[in-house]
């Protein structure tokens, strides 16, 4: 691990100009970056490190109107705690809940989790060990023809099978919600890009100097119900195989799953299967099985179709 | 069973729980904080090549770089590459980063190899060459007993049964091998975890020539073994960097290094068995081969997976033909034994393959064919000095109701649309018998407590357990025996090595053996005031008193009080051989102590994500006597905790494109937690049959629970009607067996 510079910014002005400096790169709990500094997985990585917690009041969580304002800055702990996001927007609470440790969802931010770079074991080998597409323009995507026990069931993105970590962000893009960063408002549904040219290896379309400073969430239709599950090895820390959000109600149906894809993934024929109808055993199992439309194996991953399907079904009944 | 005053009772504390719990208790990494370098091994990119040139200067340049070494100044560095991060070289600084730092700038030259990291890849004909034995990558060996083709003509049928692979993967200590050494002049001061202080004094000697008592190693801390912690790689590495430095090296490996450098890991194993049996059940002949993955350190132990299936079943006629298959893997070693649990998980999943084609229960199926106590042990002709495999089947199977639950495999759905299932495994271990000789001292002190100084270090139980012994032979309070130092190779006694569940019987042996030393001459001191002679005392609950007359007492702080000196009590372990007469095997008969037990576990998996949810599971211990009881309750839970790890989710990915590990941290390759393994589900009993060997009647009981494994397994074929029968039992492979994937 290199020597870096540590800058803490006092505004969102503040950070972008420094962000605006080859070499930077900005931190908020720090829970993804540090490990990937410390394990050394890219060979770019930053000489600055910008601290946006240093920047005040961007940790809120209110309601305003008719949406759920969220600060970048706020943790994954309050978000999962608030009577506000679990009223109306119980998905988004039950996704910030099932992150990690009780101890990585204090430090953890909502910004951090939907901008966290995905967790496959060929990019993050130790030692930039697997020079991956990822990293080097010329390199391979190792996992196409190696152990894809974890990856994309849903075909390769720019050649690369990784797979979008985030527990947060298909509950985001269930809900139908805004990112919003100092330069522009950008919809949940096109904020995850899964980029592989060299020295960008970020999950999102956010520029260099680009900060997440608030989330809106929409409310629900009346009558809607959400919820969020998730499929890991464990019943705790671990990061997904598969998760999925539902919101459903009102005669309409958002179901997105994640862990699937480089990006978050919107089951459509599931929705329109399910929309309007009754939720039961029968048109949950119907729906759930619209989820397999588009799947692809590449070896060892065909089992997380199944487990797609299965969260698919469980996150309907869940609305139910 | 004898009634004892202090042995096997409940409520005797942990001695060192304050330490523990206060993070007082000091690992090797604590010492000489601020006073020392940090030492990072530069580990190979390539898991088969050779090293031409190795340039180091520009990491020696580095600012803060006070001592770099490779392959040409220390044995544990290599210049032959056999495995994805092997050590070539290695850098103390007076800092982690710069010493990460500098293992960027050394710059080295390989010449590559073919790598085969596939183990079914290197046991082809014509596979080339791993490089880890000459010429071949394959090695073989038998054993045979009786007749066995007249075995099989005694057979009304006849099954072959496969299993495994069983999982490869790394144990995974909370605490990874650890090292803070300085010299002063030629002495070399160690502070490390340890399984064996002793033999890894011996190893260091051995291995660098520098005398014995010149290197003093102390061991406190250890943050559990679990058969890795027996070597000194990583000392010596720390010791050269040291003397090299001229100041105190600590080496505390990565979680990276922990995972892929020179530490153990649990092989691979596989099993095919020709099983011939009457149609009551009873075996006549098996014929098995076993394959076990010798990975890229070059050991042979194929040869000691059938142990337990040897010492468990009754069979006169047998054939075992076992291959070890050289890999360019990381080192295969001990995690509860070499060999014990990728072979004892083969054996019952075949013996559940063999029942259920038969239509028998499984219970019943295996114990039918138990070997029986009045027996001896088909090869070594020896008399078992206690046998309890019986009592362990039938008491973990009633602790599940096992006759109400068991069904035919894959009919039955709980409430809520999951899968039930039930399993049970049982075995004889290879372990917890009486082993190398090693010795104890203890102190009675002029206060009337008791000190003990034993020569391990504080990985497990068995040193609450030489408490217990000793306040039983002294007639003292629990909690009158302290423990004063431990694991200090120069004032400690050697202790032997903490592995193979043998500490509380050998080591034990040797405490009471010490305790009766130290009786005798506080007796003598107490006969004296009494005006008795010594044989006419005995002692119990702190006391010194007449055998005859009990009211006519002293205390042992009264008695110590007329020391006109520190009493020292010394103790050898015993051989293994009877101390008192089984069936017609007299006294001194050389003797088979074997640790023995049974799992049953009852489960429910999810058709929909393959997922197993553990509901209740059960472990009886043939223990012989529980000495220290809640160290056996807490010894079972953390077996249980792991195997539960091993059998559900527990794999070292290796990628065979490159021979590179894939999961060497803790998020994809983790710990179970008690979401996972519903403590209040554990159930352990201890199955005390009185050895006749042990101290106090007891046997080792380190390495229960083993035969999870298996049971984990036949459960889920019990809940599925398929079998899965290699390691681990994942979503993916049940999915898979439910034709969902």
């Amino acid at each position: 691990m290199k020597d870096i510079k540590h800058f803490n910014a006092t505004s969102i002005n503040d950070a972008a100009a420094k962000l605006a400096e080859a070499g930077s790169a900005p931190i908020a709990g720090g829970t993804d970056l540090v490990t990937i500094l410390r394990a050394m997985v890219n060979p770019n990585s930053p000489d600055t490190i910008v601290n946006l917690k240093t920047i005040p009041d961007m940790a809120y969580i209110r309601e305003e109107g008719d949406a759920l304002k969220i600060g970048a800055l706020a943790t994954l702990s309050a978000i999962a705690a608030s009577s506000v996001v679990r009223g109306k927007w119980a998905a988004l609470a039950q996704a910030a809940h099932k992150v990690g440790s009780p101890q990585l969802r204090n430090a953890g931010t909502i910004g951090g989790n939907i901008c966290q770079e995905t967790r496959c074991w060929y990019y993050r080998t130790e030692h930039n060990y697997f020079a991956c597409l990822k990293k080097n323009q010329q390199g391979l995507c190792y996992a196409l023809t190696g152990d894809n026990r974890y990856h994309s069931i849903f075909g390769a993105t720019n050649g690369c099978v990784c797979v979008n970590p985030s527990d947060t962000a298909p509950a985001l893009v269930a809900f139908g919600a805004t990112i919003k960063t100092n330069k522009r408002d950008i919809a949940a549904a096109d904020f995850f890009d899964v980029k592989v040219a060299p020295n960008k290896s970020a999950m999102t379309v956010l520029g260099q100097d680009e900060i997440v400073t608030e989330i809106s969430v929409p409310a629900p239709a009346s009558g809607a119900k959400s919820a969020f599950v998730k499929f890991a090895l464990r019943r705790a820390i671990d990061f997904p195989i598969v998760n999925c959000a539902a919101v459903i109600g009102g005669g309409s149906a958002s179901i997105v799953l994640n862990a699937v894809a480089g990006k978050p993934r919107k089951v459509t024929a599931a929705e329109q299967s399910i929309a309007g109808k009754t939720i039961n055993e029968a048109n949950a199992a119907a729906a759930a099985e619209q989820a397999a439309t588009g799947t692809l194996s590449i070896g060892k991953n065909k089992y997380m179709i199944q487990l797609a399907k299965a969260m698919v079904k469980k996150a309907i009944l869940a609305c139910a | 069973m004898a009634d004892y005053a202090v042995v096997g009772k409940a409520g005797n504390k942990e001695k060192t729980i304050v330490q523990k719990l206060t993070g007082r208790l000091d690992y090797a990494d604590d010492r000489l904080p601020g006073q020392k370098l940090v030492a990072r091994t530069l580990l190979s990119r390539y898991a088969n090549a050779e090293v031409t040139a190795i340039n180091t200067s520009a990491a020696e340049a580095l600012p803060g770089v006070k001592a770099v070494i490779t392959y040409d100044e220390c044995p544990m560095l290599y210049k032959s590459i056999r495995r994805w991060g092997q050590e070539i070289a290695a850098v103390a600084a007076v800092d982690n980063e710069t010493a990460t730092r500098a293992l960027e700038l050394i710059q080295v030259t390989y010449q590559e190899g073919n790598q085969i990291s596939d183990v079914e890849e290197a046991m082809k004909p014509g596979a080339p060459l791993t490089g880890v034995w000459e010429g071949t990558n394959i090695r073989t060996s038998e054993l045979l007993r009786g007749d066995v083709e007249a075995g099989f003509a005694q057979a009304d049928q006849e099954f072959t049964e496969t299993a495994g692979w069983t999982n490869f993967w790394q144990h995974k200590e909370m605490e990874p091998w650890s090292a803070t050494t300085y010299w002063v002049g030629d002495d070399l001061y160690v502070w490390t975890t340890s399984q064996n202080p002793f033999g890894q004094r011996n190893t260091i000697k051995n291995t660098m020539g520098w005398p014995m008592h010149k290197i003093h190693l102390i061991s406190h801390g250890s943050g559990s073994g679990h058969g890795n912690k027996h070597g000194a790689n990583w000392i010596i590495i720390a010791a050269v960097l040291a003397k090299k430095a001229g100041m105190p090296v600590s080496y505390h490996l990565t979680r990276f290094e922990q995972c892929c450098s020179s530490t153990a890991h649990q092989n691979k194993g596989k099993l095919e068995m020709r099983v011939g049996v009457k149609n009551d059940g009873t075996i006549t002949a098996v014929e098995a081969t076993y394959w076990a993955d010798g990975c890229s350190g070059g050991a042979t132990t194929a040869s000691g997976m059938d142990f337990g299936f040897r010492y468990t079943y009754n069979v006169p006629h047998a054939k075992w033909t076992f291959y070890d298959i050289a890999t360019n893997t990381p080192l295969r070693g001990a995690f509860r034994c070499v060999a014990d649990p990728p072979g004892d998980a083969l054996y019952n999943l075949v013996m559940d393959k063999v029942a259920d084609k038969l239509g028998m229960d499984p219970l019943e199926f295996r114990i039918k064919n138990l070997v029986a106590p009045d027996m001896l042990q088909f090869e070594s002709k020896m008399p078992f000095s206690s046998m309890g495999i019986r009592q362990c089947l039938e008491q973990a199977a009633a602790a599940l109701d096992w006759d109400t639950k068991w069904h035919q495999p894959g009919n039955r759905t709980l409430s809520d649309g999951r899968l039930h299932g039930i399993g049970i495994a049982g075995h004889i271990d290879s372990h917890g018998q009486m082993s190398s000789p090693c010795g104890a001292i203890l102190n009675l002190t002029k206060d009337g407590k008791c000190l003990i100084a034993p020569g391990q270090s504080h990985n497990a139980g068995s040193i609450n357990a030489h408490c217990h012994h000793v306040a039983e032979v002294l007639g003292m309070k629990y909690e009158d025996v302290h423990v004063g130092d431990w694991g200090h190779t120069d004032v400690t006694s050697e202790g032997g090595s903490e592995g193979g569940s043998t500490r509380c019987i050998t080591l034990g042996s040797a405490y009471v053996e010490a305790a009766l030393d130290a009786r005798a001459e506080a007796f003598a001191v107490a006969a004296g005031w009494m005006g008795l002679t010594p044989d006419k005392l005995s002692a119990g609950d702190g006391l010194i008193f007449e055998t005859a007359n009990p009211t006519n007492s002293k205390t042992w702080v009264e008695v110590a009080g007329r020391f006109s000196y520190p009493i020292i009590g010394k103790g050898y372990s015993w051989p293994k051989k009877l101390r008192r007469q089984v069936l017609n095997w007299p006294v001194g008969t050389d003797c088979e102590v074997r640790g023995q037990m049974a799992q049953a576990v009852e489960i429910a998996v999810d058709p929909d994500t393959g997922q197993i949810e553990v509901l209740n599971m059960a472990s009886a211990i043939d223990c012989g006597q529980a000495i220290y009881r809640s160290g056996f309750n807490k010894g079972c839970f953390g077996g249980h905790e792991i195997i539960m790890g091993e059998t559900l989710m527990y794999e070292q990915v290796i990628d065979y494109g490159n021979g590179a590990s894939m999961n060497p941290n803790f998020w994809q390759n983790a710990h179970v937690t008690a979401m996972d393994i519903h403590p209040e589900g554990f159930n352990a009993i201890a199955v005390e049959t009185d050895d006749a060997c042990g101290p106090h009647g007891c046997k080792g009981v380190g390495e229960p629970e083993v035969s999870a494994l298996a049971c984990m397994a036949n459960a889920v074929y019990n809940a599925t009607g398929v079998w899965i029968d290699s390691l681990p039992i994942t979503p993916d492979k049940v999915l898979q067996a439910l034709g969902k994937a």
